[in-house]
């Protein structure tokens, strides 16, 4: 079967994507928490979860069967990599939601059109696909009221110690600075909170410096 | 049976295969491979006694019983599982690429397949 003309990935706008993750996230709210615990929520969504030794530099990957999630033995039980194998547990739950009916679709009943579905995506569609996953987990793990919660008691931090006036001035460096603890909060990496930022449309934050002066 | 039960006691209780196998102290690799019933389930008494406790089960309750008959059962008669060429393929990444953003070649998906068939 050629594959190289079909076009795979539906290009989403990050809305549809989070349309579909809050959907996810209240199916299972029975189970919502912050941190979210997302390798009980994917067990308990009925996805399998399979530490793997000698996985070499793969983190993670889902299978074509779109249930069983394997991750990388060496990481996973390794308090150092927690936050990164929760985002990339997050991840190829991304990839089961978002595109689990393309890669069915498929129809792949063997290696050979396993190879040529894999050849057949071009790097834009690659892209494409990650990007969604991506932005599936990061909104996953990172609920946009929660994170305003956070970014607003850093800014108190902020005003408590007089230094409001950094928000205009650098806010690059203080956004950097903030991510650390809100990344705490959330068990995730600092690079996460400063992607949901920017991404959510809340930084720079909307702060009265006025009031202050 | 065992696997199958304990792994259905331990989401019951809210507990994430990784954080099951910290709190009785086991490998979560070794610990997926009992509840897929690759491997035999934990004869040592005090894993056994960690296991009830973690999951708040008393000993000779019906709970305890159950484990006990499905532990018994299993460890006697664990096949070695094979597994067939299309399960293997439903195994292999939906989306797969290298650190190095490279394709994977015919070579590379041969060795994955092999790593995904050893247990």
């Amino acid at each position: 079967m050629d594959r190289t003309n079909i076009s795979k990935c539906s290009f989403m706008t990050k809305e549809v994507v989070w349309d579909r993750t809050e959907q996810f996230r209240e199916i299972y709210k029975k189970y919502d928490s912050c941190p979210y615990d997302v390798e009980l929520v994917a067990e308990q969504a009925g996805y399998e979860i399979i530490p793997k030794r000698d996985l070499d530099e793969l983190d993670a990957f889902i299978g074509l069967n779109m249930k069983t999630i394997f991750v990388n033995a060496r990481t996973y039980d390794n308090p150092s990599y927690a936050n990164r194998i929760r985002f990339s547990i997050a991840h190829e739950l991304g990839h089961a939601i978002l595109h689990g009916e393309i890669i069915k679709n498929q129809h792949i009943s063997n290696i050979e059109d396993y190879l040529s579905f894999e050849r057949s995506l071009s790097d834009l569609e690659y892209k494409g696909f990650e990007w969604q996953a991506n932005e599936f987990a990061g909104r996953l793990l990172v609920p946009r009221h929660h994170l305003i919660e956070q970014l607003h008691q850093q800014i108190q931090v902020l005003r408590d110690n007089n230094i409001l006036h950094l928000l205009r001035s650098i806010p690059d460096q203080i956004r950097s600075s903030m991510s650390t603890p809100i990344a705490r909060f959330f068990e995730v990496s600092d690079d996460v909170i400063e992607i949901r930022l920017m991404r959510e449309d809340i930084w720079p934050p909307d702060v009265d410096f006025n009031q202050e002066e | 049976m065992y696997g199958e039960y304990i792994k259905e006691l331990r989401l019951e209780k809210g507990l994430s295969l990784r954080e099951f196998a910290r709190r009785i102290e086991e490998d979560p690799s070794n610990w997926s491979k009992i509840e897929r019933g690759i491997l035999p389930p934990p004869k040592d008494r005090l894993k056994v006694l960690a296991i009830a406790e973690t999951l708040e089960i008393p000993e000779g309750s019906d709970e305890w019983n159950k484990l006990e008959d499905f532990s018994s059962v299993d460890s006697a008669s664990i096949p070695k599982y094979i597994m067939e060429d299309k399960e293997i393929l439903e195994l292999l990444p939906a989306f797969f690429r290298t650190v190095g953003s490279t394709r994977p070649t015919r070579e590379d998906i041969e060795k994955l397949i092999a790593k995904l068939k050893e247990e």
